[in-house]
């Protein structure tokens, strides 16, 4: 319960703290990292937040937590968990392919689209080694 | 892979509820598995024969071909 919160409350520091920081880079150079710190800012306070109202409810209702650690390591749940990342991530390989196709018609720089190409290539690569890694541990 | 699951469960007068707090899984896994959609791993098989005080092959029927 306490490692929860502590969490929810590091991440909302972190939140408040990218926010803040977001008002020193006010030049013109500096506006896309602006952004990039109010995206984050944003997310994780939003996080903090929700994580916090879930921990009081589980507090007020302890039935409740252990529900959800129930749920969450119900076996069935962990294999839908499990098989519908993999199908996300199967679908999301070829996407990154279409961008890649996508980046050669549109006539962008040619490090864009060596950068989508090596995205498909990594996660090919992190997929046998994770492979490998599972054939020796099972 | 069909089971007697369901059969055995009403046979004592256990809700679903219970027998999944019993073997602290969900109760949408003891409906799917009542309903044969979902085969369980070899933990909650023993799991559930062991609260049922049966054995596996008395609760879960293993048919060549039908799996």
């Amino acid at each position: 319960m306490r490692k929860g919160i502590a969490f929810y409350l590091v991440a909302m520091l972190i939140g408040i703290c990218c926010l803040a920081a977001n008002f020193v880079f006010v030049g013109d150079d500096d506006k896309a990292l602006g952004g990039v710190l109010i995206g984050v800012g944003a997310g994780l306070i939003g996080m903090s937040v929700s994580g916090f109202i879930m921990k009081r409810m589980e507090y007020k209702h302890p039935e409740l937590e252990k529900q959800n650690v129930i749920e969450f390591q119900d076996e069935r749940n962990t294999m839908i968990r499990n098989r519908a990342k993999a199908k996300a991530g199967d679908i999301t390989q070829w996407l990154i392919m279409v961008i890649a196709y996508l980046t050669i018609l549109l006539s962008l720089p040619l490090w864009v689209t060596l950068a989508v190409v090596a995205v498909f290539a990594f996660y090919n690569a992190c997929g046998f080694y994770l492979m490998g890694k599972y054939q020796k541990e099972m | 892979m069909k089971n007697r699951l369901e059969e055995i469960r009403k046979q004592r007068g256990i809700r679903q509820e219970e027998l999944a707090s019993a073997l602290e899984v969900s109760r949408q896994t003891i409906g799917s598995l009542e309903n044969g959609r979902y085969n369980p791993s070899i933990l909650l098989a023993f799991k559930l024969a062991r609260y049922f005080e049966m054995s596996i092959e008395d609760i879960f029927i293993y048919e060549e071909g039908h799996e």
